[in-house]
C-alpha cells in the first residue's frame, strides 16, 4: 500500500511539474532514452513484497509510438525468512502507445517477456524459465533536453513450474531520472 | 439485398486494391500466446515473428515461440515451435474507418515438447515433431505501419503424444504408440512494426 500511495504521490508531483514546464523538449521520432533505477514490487497471489534492478531501453520509431526494453534483476525480498523466490530476474520486449502534449509523455504498453526462476526451498531447487506478459502504463516528463522524470507501473502475469508451482502475478513500480537524446 | 452487399464489397475491395500493393512489406514483432484444451492444462507462451507480405491477399509469418504449460496434475509441458503460416486477406481496406483487417490463415511448424514433473524435473521425457495449424485472426492497424494483431487457431501435432501415466505414487512419463491428431488451441496476441520493402511490386 505504501509503494502505491508513493507512486500517486509521484505522479501528482509530475502533473504539477508539468504545468509549470516552459521548456518544449522535442519527443520526434528516432528518439531515445534510456534508464535505470530500483522498483519495487508486490506478488497478486501473496503478501510478499521484492526489490528489483530496473533498466529500460526505449526508442521511438514513430512519434507517438515505441519500442522498448526492461530488465528487471532481483535485489531481495522485504522478508527474506518467507522469500519464495532465491531469484526471480525477468526481462521484457514490446511496443508503447504514447499520447504526448508537449513535455507531457503519457503511455501504455504490451510486453510480452521471460522471467528465470529459482525458488527458495530447503531441498535443492532446479532454475525455471518461465514465458510472462506484461502491460505497462507510465508518464515521462521531459524538464530538461538531455534528462526526463518518469514514473511507470506494470502488471506481470506468468507461472513458475519447477519443484513448485508457484505463480508470478507482481504488480512493479519505477521511478527516477532518465537520459533521452 | 445479399447480392448488393456482397458486390458493394467486392468493389470498394477492388477499388482499394488499385490504390496500394503492399507486396514486399517487410515486418517483425512480439507474441504472446495462451494455450487452450490441451491435456494438462493452460499455459503461457512469449515468442516472435517476422511476416513478409507476397502480394494484396497474402502475408507470410514466421514465427518461434516457447509455451510453458504448468498442469494441476504436477506435470509440466513445454512446447517449442517454430514455424510459418500463409494469412489470406479475404477483404481488403485501405482507408477504412475501423482499420480491421481480417484473415485466415494455415500453416505448418517445427513441435518440440517436453513433459517433466514439476517435483522431480529428472523424470521428464522429451520428442520432436511436426504440427500444421489453422485458425482466424485479425489486425488492427494503429498506423499505416504498425498493427496488433490477436489470432486465434488449432494447431494439430502430427507425431507420437506424450503421456503421463500415474501409478500409486509413481508416475511414468511415455510416449504413445498411436498417432492422436490432437493438439492445443492457442490465441496469440502481437504487436508488429513494418520495417522495410523488400521488393517493389510491379504496376
Amino acid at each position: 500500500m505504501d509503494t502505491q500511495k508513493i507512486a500517486l504521490l509521484l505522479i501528482g508531483i509530475c502533473l504539477s511539474f508539468s504545468a509549470e514546464s516552459q521548456l518544449e523538449v522535442n519527443i520526434k521520432k528516432g528518439s531515445i532514452r534510456a534508464f535505470s533505477t530500483l522498483s519495487p514490487g508486490k506478488m497478486l497471489h501473496s503478501s510478499n513484497h521484492y526489490f528489483y534492478g530496473h533498466g529500460g531501453l526505449e526508442y521511438y520509431f514513430e512519434k507517438n509510438r515505441s519500442a522498448a526494453g526492461d530488465t528487471y534483476f532481483m535485489l531481495g525480498s522485504s522478508d527474506p525468512k518467507t522469500s519464495q523466490f532465491i531469484f526471480n530476474h525477468s526481462t521484457f520486449f514490446g511496443v508503447n502507445q504514447h499520447f504526448i502534449t508537449g513535455n507531457s509523455d503519457f503511455y501504455v504498453g504490451l510486453h510480452p517477456g521471460m522471467a528465470i526462476t529459482k525458488l527458495n526451498l530447503s531441498e535443492e531447487p532446479h532454475t525455471g524459465v518461465n514465458p510472462l506478459v506484461s502491460s505497462t502504463i507510465g508518464y515521462n516528463l521531459y524538464f530538461f533536453k538531455y534528462m526526463h522524470f518518469f514514473v511507470q507501473s506494470r502488471v506481470i502475469l506468468g507461472k513458475h513450474g519447477m519443484d513448485r508451482p508457484e505463480k508470478l502475478g507482481e504488480i512493479r513500480f519505477s521511478a527516477g531520472l532518465g537520459l533521452n537524446y | 439485398m445479399r447480392t448488393y452487399i456482397l458486390l458493394s464489397i467486392l468493389l470498394s475491395s477492388s477499388i482499394a486494391f488499385s490504390q496500394i500493393n503492399p507486396a514486399g512489406n517487410v515486418s517483425i514483432g512480439m507474441r504472446s500466446t495462451y494455450s487452450f484444451f490441451d491435456h494438462d492444462g493452460g499455459g503461457l507462451g512469449t515468442g516472435g515473428q517476422f511476416r513478409i507480405r507476397l502480394s494484396k491477399h497474402v502475408n507470410t509469418d514466421w514465427y518461434a515461440d516457447y509455451i510453458n504449460i504448468i498442469g494441476d496434475n504436477n506435470i509440466r509441458s513445454e512446447y517449442f515451435h517454430i514455424g510459418w503460416s500463409v494469412l489470406y486477406y479475404p477483404i481488403r481496406y485501405e482507408n477504412l474507418p475501423s482499420k480491421i483487417q481480417p484473415y485466415v490463415l494455415a500453416g505448418h511448424c517445427f513441435d518440440y515438447n517436453r513433459k517433466s514433473l514439476i517435483s522431480d524435473p529428472s523424470n521428464t521425457l522429451d520428442r520432436w515433431g511436426s504440427a500444421v495449424q489453422a485458425g482466424l485472426g485479425a489486425h488492427y492497424h494503429l498506423s499505416p505501419r504498425f498493427d496488433v494483431s490477436l489470432t486465434c487457431q488449432y494447431m494439430w501435432h502430427l507425431t507420437h503424444e506424450l503421456e503421463a501415466n500415474f501409478e500409486h505414487t509413481e508416475v511414468h512419463i511415455e510416449e504413445t504408440e498411436h498417432h492422436s491428431l490432437e493438439g492445443h488451441m492457442l490465441a496469440t496476441l502481437s504487436v508488429n512494426y513494418q520495417l522495410f520493402r523488400l521488393w517493389t511490386p510491379r504496376k
